[in-house]
């Protein structure tokens, strides 16, 4: 398998701090396909977007109470809106039908869990 | 499969993960952000969610569901309901909740979520929740 690929994959290991990827990535160049490597290293590129601690402190600031409509980054926000239907709603008429919902909570109270009664 | 988790303020981070829920008879969904929650015995959703995929929702089984402080309980109802995590797709039993605590989260607790995933790995100092294999 070819020697720049095997490079690509070795520095994308490292960057992302992925050893066990880095681990499967070398087992693929010696029997895997190109396809597959290509594959790997796309599943490595989104593995590293989701490893940082998304900010929503914006998102808490400006909607507190709210529904909002996320786009695929999880911190933009499409729409906000008082009920999770009118956030969906207002989401679709500017173009993205399929947002992420999400209720912003009133307040940061310390939150542990309910109690749930069968 | 690693989520990030989200920071609302500083020393307030929650290992909160975008999910679809899809009714199963009409094949509606909606993408729904909700909180990993260990401690939590079911997952219980908001009851507007329920309504955007079609379900009536105190159609449902009822239990009751009380906070942490003695003397209120709220009613919440089990629906069929497929939940999809990454790109893969399971049927789980879940609660929805018509009045969800204001300051509260969608939670995905051990029946119909942790039970899916052969293993869920909170790491708080990384701020990333890891997904192993789909059961």
């Amino acid at each position: 398998m070819g020697q720049p690929l095997f490079f690509m994959a070795s520095a994308a290991a490292d960057k992302y701090g992925c050893l066990g990827n880095g681990a499967a990535l070398v087992t693929m160049l010696r029997f895997g396909s190109v396809r597959k490597i290509r594959i790997m290293l796309c599943c490595l590129a989104m593995e590293h977007d989701t490893l940082e601690i998304k900010d929503w402190s914006p998102l808490f600031a400006n909607h507190r109470g709210q529904w909002v409509a996320l786009a695929d980054d999880e911190v933009t926000v499409l729409a906000a809106a008082p009920t999770a239907k009118a956030a969906l709603a207002a989401s679709a008429s500017k173009g993205a039908p399929s947002p992420i919902l999400y209720r912003v909570p009133d307040t940061l109270d310390t939150f542990v869990g309910y109690e749930v009664c069968l | 499969m690693k989520f990030a988790y989200k920071q609302f303020a500083s020393g307030i981070e929650r290992p909160i993960i975008p999910i679809i829920i899809r009714n199963p008879v009409n094949q509606q969904s909606v993408r729904y952000q909700a909180l990993v929650d260990s401690g939590a015995d079911q997952c219980i959703f908001s009851g507007e969610i329920g309504e955007l995929i079609g379900l009536d929702i105190t159609a449902g089984t009822e239990h009751t569901v009380s906070g942490v402080v003695a003397g209120q309980t709220r009613p919440y109802y089990m629906h069929d309901v497929e939940i999809e995590v990454g790109g893969r797709r399971r049927p789980a039993t879940v609660g929805f909740m018509p009045d969800l605590a204001p300051n509260g989260h969608g939670l995905l607790g051990q029946a119909g979520f942790f039970d899916l995933f052969s293993f869920v790995k909170f790491e708080r100092p990384k701020g990333t929740v890891e997904l192993g294999a789909l059961l």
